[in-house]
């Protein structure tokens, strides 16, 4: 039957990794990522204009947003290829529609805890009586941004969204 | 488009049957009204996964992100009265109520404040033009929505949690000179308190990563002098309004016989039989009127020798008459001259009638016979 076969065989792949020549093991470089939760909070500067301002998330209360930035590093001497960033929504907080950036990606979004992603448009909830409709920001569960292009050696960057703490 | 779904059929079909098997599970979150509760940490970790010369390399984690969940001091409070309380001069114990709601993330206490307008707007239209006196505020103990006097003795809200709605009372009494129309309206101030009652300090200036602060997130409610926004504070506004009874009292007389012409057309000359009546009328819209007593004294009349009192006009010692809605089901009732048990008696020359029940556009009539000397 077709689907066991394949099921095999990503079942293989998925025992394969450490046992495969050619990979750079842990220490050699390759990409890290780093998250940073912040908050803007509007400060007077010297001339007396109130401006936005990002400060780390420290004082946050139901209803408030803050901003989630990953920052990416390529510290190996290759290129990183097939690159995708998979951060999950935390449970505490709804992601702000449309609020998702990553320069040079393709962003998809999960409604089922990171088994599958697609864009926005076709990401279907089916209720418990069997309707159906379409999913909405607070039903997102993660979030994934997919490199078209590979990363260069030593190149770093950083994607980001919002979400309110419910 | 579907994303990762390719052109074969059976891996779409088997995927999505998967997928959607796992949407149901996950698709209900019943978050709290109110928010994420205090000192809750939120954290977050990212992933990546990527290949090197087209091996597939071990996903990286990024650093665990976290930020703890700040106290949110945040109420509402509303009148539940939907309309000015209408309450009767003298009256005690007339009560206007409010819910107190906890729309922050964290158990509080709130103070109670009752602040009389002076003048103004009322809540209901009208304008205050009066205070009323012993007023009280009162948390609804027993939480019946009914202010129960002994019961619901507490005079400030303990340990409300998040989400949570308290049901308060003012209660006051009006004084007995006022006048139907008149308004004595109120604000309920409440403000948010440690659960201890102490007074809460918002933080202010850079915050303490990992120990909780506290923002005020409060709007202003109707007391715009006392209540301001971020303060702690909210505050709602009801009217008590002054329905009064509106008795009007006429007397008026016949003849009902003279020694001469007997019944047909008796004059007023001495030895006549005059039968006056009183008329007791409440007006219409008016607050009911109970345990109305009227009283005619005739001591001048008959000191001056003018007239005598027949204490047998309607039988044996039945001087007097009523007819009232609330007395012998508003048929006439002869009542006995002397003091006892019924609402008559006629004594040092005077007619009293008592217990006689008016609400709005009733009336009652009392008679009783003079002869003239």
């Amino acid at each position: 039957m077709n689907v066991s076969r394949r099921a095999r065989w990503c079942l293989l792949l998925v025992l394969l990794p450490p046992f495969l020549p050619g990979m750079v093991l842990a220490g050699d470089g390759g990409v890290t990522l780093k998250v940073m939760v912040e908050q803007e909070i509007i400060v007077t500067n010297e001339k007396g204009k109130k401006e936005k301002q990002r400060v780390a998330a420290t004082k946050v209360v139901p209803g408030d947003e803050v901003i989630y930035t990953i920052h990416y590093l390529n510290s190996g001497n290759k290129p990183a290829e097939a690159v995708f960033i998979t951060i999950p929504i935390a449970k505490e907080t709804t992601y702000v529609n449309g609020s998702a950036r990553g320069a040079g990606t393709r962003i998809t979004f999960s409604t089922d805890g990171g088994k599958h992603f697609a864009e926005p448009d076709n990401l279907i909830i089916k209720l418990q009586d069997g309707r159906r409709r379409p999913a909405m920001a607070a039903d997102y569960t993660h979030i994934r941004w997919e490199f078209a292009e590979p990363v260069p050696a030593s190149a770093s960057g950083a994607v980001s969204y919002r979400a309110i703490l419910k | 488009m579907m994303g990762d779904f390719t052109a074969d059929g059976f891996k779409w079909l088997l995927a999505t049957l998967l997928g959607l098997l796992m949407i149901v599970g996950l698709v209900s979150n019943k978050a709290l009204a109110a928010g994420t509760a205090s000192g809750t940490t939120v954290s977050n970790t990212a992933t990546v996964n990527y290949r090197v010369g087209g091996v597939a390399q071990t996903a990286v984690n990024s650093n665990t992100a976290t930020f703890v969940v700040d106290t949110k001091i945040d109420l509402t409070v509303a009148t539940t009265d939907a309309a000015a309380v209408q309450v009767a001069p003298g009256a005690a114990e007339q009560v206007l109520t409010f819910t107190v709601t906890n729309t922050g993330n964290a158990t509080q206490d709130f103070s109670l404040q009752a602040v009389a307008l002076n003048g103004g707007a009322g809540n209901f239209g009208g304008t205050d033009n009066f205070n009323a006196g012993s007023v009280s505020v009162y948390v609804d103990t027993n939480g019946n929505g009914t202010f129960d006097s002994g019961v619901d003795t507490a005079t400030s809200i303990d340990n409300l949690a998040a989400d949570a709605t308290a049901t308060v009372f003012i209660v006051a009494t009006i004084p007995v000179s006022q006048v139907t129309g008149d308004v004595a309206s109120y604000h309920l101030v409440v403000q948010a308190r440690a659960v201890d009652g102490s007074a809460i300090t918002e933080t202010t200036g850079a915050d303490t990563a990992g120990s909780v602060d506290i923002v005020f997130a409060d709007g202003q409610g109707s007391d715009t002098t006392n209540d301001l926004v971020r303060d702690a504070k909210f505050s709602a506004q009801s009217d008590y309004e002054v329905l009064a009874a509106a008795l009007t009292v006429t007397k008026s007389s016949t003849v009902i016989s003279d020694p001469f012409n007997g019944t047909t057309n008796p004059k007023r000359i001495p030895g006549a039989i005059v039968e006056y009546v009183i008329q007791i009328d409440n007006g219409a819209g008016s607050a009911t009127a109970t345990n109305v007593t009227v009283t005619d004294d005739l001591s001048t009349e008959i000191s001056a020798g003018n007239l005598a009192f027949n204490t047998d006009s309607f039988g044996a010692g039945l001087g007097i008459q009523v007819t009232a809605p609330n007395i012998n089901g508003g048929a006439a009732q002869n009542l006995t001259n002397a003091s006892d048990a019924d609402q008559g008696n006629y004594s040092s020359n005077t007619v009293t009638v008592t217990g006689i029940d008016l609400a709005a556009s009733e009336s009652a009539t009392i008679r009783f016979r003079v002869t003239i000397q």
